[in-house]
């Protein structure tokens, strides 16, 4: 193995990496806000539950980050051969989804858990607390998409 | 395109005929109801209106409780659909003539308090057993452990690492003392002791020291090992009993369904109580206000003298101040939508009802962010379900009709994108030469090799999307005869804006007349410049506001560039599906298992995905409307039209 495949496979562990953190820390925000309102209403499982998955995109966006540099690199089909500096450009294009999947998957989270706050009051408005934490998403969405298009980008 | 034109009544009727006319209203879902704010309204009693809440807050429990017995789990679909029972009106009005109410209130009550108590027996009987029974060795009646005239006695725990030191200490302190170890734990050792009573305080220190536990034992004429097994008794006993309360309340088991039905029979006693609130007395007479579609005036006026013939409808002018609640009406293809306006609320007295403007947009961009044929045949297939087999409230109907539709759009965007499961046509094997050569020849782009295009495009449906916006704002005002502020405000910007696309578009693809296009966009930011501060106060002041004003370009460019989310979440639909059936290609080459596993993989897999992109294309479509579109021409904020009508929330009239 040389040092540009090695550079590209540290791109792909942060992509994934971050991401799923960023996901895995805010569906736990969100989760204990929602196990809170089961307790006095377990009716609400099925709503909330759909709360709790919000935040959960990034953990995929960053999948997907990491997936798109492992095919450009043809990790799964046969490698071929990468310069070190398009290897460190790999990682550095893994930085946009990963960076922003962790920090939007928290603060995503947080929004989350609100949500679920304004379920249990009023679950009629179910539509709302949805639209509000999607808002945060954004940034991760664009995160993935500066990595991809810089993938594509990169000349091996 | 159209909210539905209401109209305010008043409905006037004798008095006798009240009860009539209101389950007439009720059952025709035609009226909202309003009070009549300057008339003094009939007081109802607060004391019936109290006993209505205390009896459903008491089914509600009672029903609780026997559902947790009877051990009803709800699926996870009942969770957002709770299932209804049908139930004619005259079986609803005899059973709750019937039924027993405050009786089987008591009897349920009863056994949730027996079965609560026997509860807090057997804590108490565990509890006793667990001090218990450590001492099981000490084969003494437990009364007989007392003082004796010279000599004290104390019974209880230290921690093992303590026992040696305690016993050192003991021995120098009276050596004739006894000290039995009846009990050695992991962590504790049980002891008795005996000393003199004159040692007693020394003795009681030196104990307490070494955090010496004193047994707390019954003081009873059995020894331990007895007492253990009277104990185990009454648990047995206990348990039984248990039984015996837990059996008594599932046969209440009909009786479930009965206090279903009770519920709901109170709980509309309860709404029409409420609503009599709202009307007017008169000595003969009341008067009931409200607003109508007008188009139902006649309806309700034939659904009336079905009723009574005593009675009129007066269309009356709403009050100087009051608007009329909104009601939607769209062709059926359009109706879904009006879920999306009135998830950000119904259009206010002086808009239009966005539902149709949206409609194409929001099932396009949903069918791009899903964007996989087989993604979008199965959830069209899995909407068709839910449709046929629930009975689903109004905003689930449409909820299902708009993941139908958007379904449908994605199985086309999959065609055009060559997307198939995850799959593209050049997968498929040469044996099926045509079928891959017609999927490939109607397939436009593959988005992952080329996602600069397909970006372009995605930014370019932005573009169009926000200056329909524009110009939909323009006509909204041209119709309020606000004919300034649509030339200066949305005609301008929507030509500086056009200019400036056609200048990129122009630039990019070097056409020659790009040159024209800087000049419109030049000429379109100076009428801006000049015409944005008009109504501010001075020459200067005009002017900065004026420049200040084409700031408002990064707002249009952000705006346009929040939709490259399309791009994004179709190629993460698209790309998790590959990744699903790489996966499973994987771990085909598993041994025996192999082909059991794949399938495990690719069903769980793309069941995963196909729910998760289904949410994220409805969230983000559901966004782009509200965020980009609507801040071009809606503001919302009008009150939803809400008829009359039977509330329940267990059964349905037939």
């Amino acid at each position: 193995m040389d040092l540009g495949l090695a550079l590209a496979l540290a791109g792909v562990a942060l992509a994934v990496l971050l991401g799923g953190m960023g996901s895995a820390w805010g569906v736990a925000i969100a989760g204990e806000a929602g196990a809170g309102v089961l307790t006095e209403d377990p009716d609400k499982f099925g709503r909330l539950l759909v709360m709790i998955a919000l935040p959960g995109t990034q953990g995929f966006y960053g999948f997907l980050g990491g997936f798109y540099i492992m095919m450009k690199i043809g990790l799964l089909t046969g490698a071929v051969p990468i310069s070190p500096l398009a290897g460190l450009g790999l990682l550095f294009a893994a930085l946009p989804v990963g960076m922003t999947g962790l920090i939007s998957g928290i603060q995503q989270g947080k929004a989350s858990a609100a949500g679920i706050g304004l379920i249990a009051k009023r679950p009629e408005e179910m539509g709302k607390a949805i639209i509000i934490p999607a808002m945060v998403e954004t940034y991760a969405v664009i995160g993935l998409l500066a990595t991809i298009l810089m993938v594509s980008g990169i000349v091996l | 395109m159209s909210v539905v034109e209401m109209e305010k009544v008043n409905i006037v009727s004798l008095k006798s005929h009240k009860d009539a006319v209101l389950k007439c209203l009720k059952d025709c879902e035609l009226v909202e109801m309003q009070s009549i704010k300057e008339v003094e309204s009939e007081t109802i009693s607060a004391q019936e209106l109290g006993k209505y809440e205390f009896d459903l807050a008491e089914i509600k429990s009672a029903l609780s409780f026997l559902e947790e017995i009877m051990q009803k789990k709800k699926s996870f679909i009942e969770g957002f659909i709770p299932p209804k029972e049908e139930i004619s009106e005259d079986d609803l009005i005899n059973t709750a003539k019937t039924f027993n109410l405050s009786a089987a209130l008591d009897q349920i009550k009863g056994l949730e308090t027996r079965l609560s108590n026997l509860k807090n027996l057997e804590n108490e009987l565990h509890s006793e057993l667990a001090k218990l029974l450590p001492w099981k060795k000490l084969d003494t009646p437990l009364d007989t452990l007392t003082p004796t005239p010279h000599t004290n006695l104390a019974l209880g725990s230290i921690k093992n690492k303590h026992f040696a030191s305690l016993k050192a200490e003991l021995d120098k302190i009276s050596p004739a003392a006894i000290i039995d170890t009846i009990n050695t734990t992991k962590e504790s050792t049980y002891l008795l002791f005996v000393f003199l009573k004159e040692d007693s305080k020394l003795w009681l220190d030196t104990l307490s020291k070494w955090e010496f536990i004193p047994a707390d034992l019954p003081h009873s004429p059995k020894t331990p090992v007895a007492e253990i097994s009277h104990v185990h008794d009454l648990l047995a006993k206990t348990k039984l009993e248990t039984d015996e309360v837990l059996l008594e309340a599932k046969n209440l088991g009909q009786e479930l369904t009965k206090l279903k039905y009770m519920y709901d029979f109170i709980l509309d006693k309860k709404l029409t109580l409420e609503t009599q609130q709202k009307l007017t007395d008169t000595n003969y007479a009341f008067v009931i206000s409200g607003w109508i579609r007008k188009r139902d005036l006649d309806k309700l006026k034939n659904k009336l003298n079905q009723v009574t013939n005593e009675f009129d409808v007066l269309a009356v002018a709403p009050a100087k101040g009051e608007t009329a609640p909104v009601a939607l009406k769209n062709a059926k293809i359009f109706s879904p939508f009006e879920l999306i306006t009135m998830i950000y609320g119904a259009p206010n007295a002086k808009e239009f009802d966005p539902s149709v403007v949206l409609s194409f947009f929001f099932a396009l961009f949903f069918g791009i962010c899903l964007g996989d044929f087989f993604y979008g045949i199965i959830l069209s297939l899995v909407s068709i379900y839910f449709l046929k087999k629930y009975k689903l409230p109004k905003g689930g109907q449409e909820l299902f009709e708009l993941l139908l539709l958007g379904g449908i759009v994605a199985s086309v965007v999959g065609i055009l994108t060559g997307s198939y499961l995850g799959f593209t046509p050049a997968d498929l094997p040469s044996a099926v030469l045509p079928i891959k050569n017609f999927l490939t020849s109607i397939q436009i782009i593959d988005p992952i090799k080329n996602p600069l295009t397909m970006l372009v495009f995605s930014l370019a449906l932005g573009v169009i999307q926000i200056l329909f916006g524009i110009i939909l704002q323009m006509i909204e005002r041209i119709r309020a005869k606000q004919y300034i502020s649509a030339i200066l405000d949305d005609g301008l910007w929507l030509f500086f804006l056009s200019s400036l696309v056609y200048l990129i578009v122009a630039s990019a693809l070097s056409l020659t007349s790009a040159g024209v296009a800087t000049y419109m966009s030049i000429g379109g930011a100076a009428a801006l410049v000049l015409t944005q501060g008009r109504h501010k106060k001075g020459i200067i002041q005009k002017f900065l506001s004026g420049l200040l004003s084409l700031y408002k370009v990064s707002g249009y460019m952000g705006d346009t560039l929040s939709y490259s989310r399309l791009l994004a979440l179709g190629m993460s639909s698209t790309i998790i599906a590959s990744v699903i059936n790489i996966l499973g290609g994987m771990v085909r080459t598993v041994p025996v298992l192999g082909i059991v596993l794949m399938i495990v993989i690719l069903i769980v897999g793309h069941f995963f995905n196909i729910l998760i992109a289904t949410l994220s294309a409805f969230v983000h479509s559901t966004r782009l409307q509200m965020v980009e579109f609507f801040s071009k021409f809606y503001e919302g904020g009008g009150k939803e039209f809400r008829p009359f009508k039977r509330e329940a929330e267990y059964t349905r009239l037939k």
